[in-house]
């Protein structure tokens, strides 16, 4: 997965935000200590795993016309989620669980060649543009107009033409479908279409793609939804978050989250 | 009891007793100026004016140590163990320490034409 371009100066990403959001301990030990994770949640590097197999796809659909063999899209699976499982931070699945490498790589595959299926159907019907974009761009208070000191920044899974429209695309993997509240209300879309729209990109519309882990995986999409309010609501999150931050307030959150949590143990220590 | 719950005056921790209940049905509730004037810590707090590093600083320390040619990662390393904190998260006084004792490593190491390799972040030139 392409990493978002870090500018030089202050910066906060849609993750740092729903970081602080869910556990603001947690944000204070991550970002603001540099506490290295305990471990690394077999999600996150299965979603990394899958992202890359994903952007390969979409960059052969974009630079060849037409897309990878399934075969070649599984190996790119395995090489990437075997690199990850063998770095130097180990994985821990949820629940305290040991991880069956070989049960996670065959879903992952199993996913990878629904994905694909459903990529041959809908590519007819859009043009890629760009693939892991990342974006550094300003945001300002929504009240005073003001600038802030901090840049939004992050990475675009895909950007594609659809008709006469431009579409962010974000791809996901879980257990299950986005609920309704999350298609709704959850802030990355909203803080992407900001983005395209500081970036030049226009008013863009916005897709998610998700990819389940279900027995038989299936393909979500939803065309997502976000108007003035979400933008000014995001913002104003934004803003707050960065308000508290700058004072310090910080306490930790206990609850379903601490189980899977990387920094659980500096947390419990103090 | 339900207007309480509106107004965010009664939460799980702040049930009255059945006689408080009755003694706010029968009282006319006195105005509260001094609440309204008087703003909250929180309130000031918030208010208080950013004492977080700033963009300008940020750049400023990355570029003098570039000059020291320390990479990125060795002066992060060097921040957070003399700070405690990433760079990002110094407040403004401490990066002004940082930036000034940075700048006369540059400034002694042109001026007496060392190896500028050779400094380690925060020793003195």
């Amino acid at each position: 997965m392409g990493k978002p371009v870090m500018p030089e100066g202050l910066y906060i990403s849609v993750s740092q935000l729903k970081c602080y959001l869910r556990c603001p301990r947690q944000y204070e030990l991550k970002y603001v200590k540099g506490v290295p994770p305990a471990f690394l949640p077999v999600p996150f590097a299965f979603g990394s795993a899958f992202h890359e197999t994903a952007a390969l796809m979409y960059s052969e659909l974009k630079n060849t016309g037409s897309l990878p063999a399934k075969t070649m899209l599984a190996d790119t699976f395995r090489d990437s989620w075997a690199r990850a499982s063998s770095g130097s931070v180990p994985l821990q699945a949820d629940e305290d669980d040991p991880v069956d490498l070989g049960a996670v790589t065959d879903k992952g595959v199993q996913m990878v060649e629904v994905f694909h299926d459903h990529v041959v159907k809908t590519c007819k019907d859009i043009s890629v543009e760009f693939v892991e974009m990342p974006f550094a761009v300003s945001i300002h208070d929504p009240d005073t107009g003001e600038v802030m000191e901090e840049q939004l920044v992050g990475t675009m899974d895909l950007v594609v033409m659809d008709g006469d429209r431009r579409v962010v695309v974000e791809h996901k993997t879980g257990a299950k479908k986005w609920s309704e509240d999350q298609i709704r209300f959850d802030l990355q879309p909203t803080g992407y279409k900001l983005a395209a729209r500081q970036a030049g990109m226009g008013d863009v519309g916005l897709r998610l793609q998700v990819v389940t882990k279900a027995k038989v995986p299936v393909v979500q999409v939803a065309d997502l939804d976000r108007g003035d309010h979400d933008e000014d609501d995001f913002l104003r999150t934004a803003g707050g978050v960065l308000k508290a931050i700058d004072v310090g307030v910080s306490y930790p959150v206990r609850g379903w989250q601490c189980r899977s949590c990387q920094l659980a143990n500096a947390c419990l220590v103090g | 009891m339900g207007r309480q719950a509106y107004e965010g005056s009664l939460d799980d921790d702040n049930l009255p007793t059945e006689h408080e209940a009755e003694t706010v049905v029968q009282q006319v509730a006195p105005p509260r100026p001094a609440l309204a004037v008087v703003p909250s810590p929180v309130a000031r707090q918030i208010q208080q004016p950013r004492n977080r590093i700033t963009s300008k600083q940020v750049s400023a320390i990355w570029a003098i140590g570039r000059k020291l040619g320390h990479d990125q990662s060795s002066l992060r390393q060097f921040v957070k163990t003399t700070f405690g904190v990433q760079a990002e998260y110094l407040s403004r006084e401490q990066a002004s320490q940082l930036i000034s004792t940075l700048s006369q490593q540059v400034a002694a190491a042109t001026g007496n034409g060392e190896d500028t390799d050779s400094h380690h972040p925060g020793q003195e030139g």
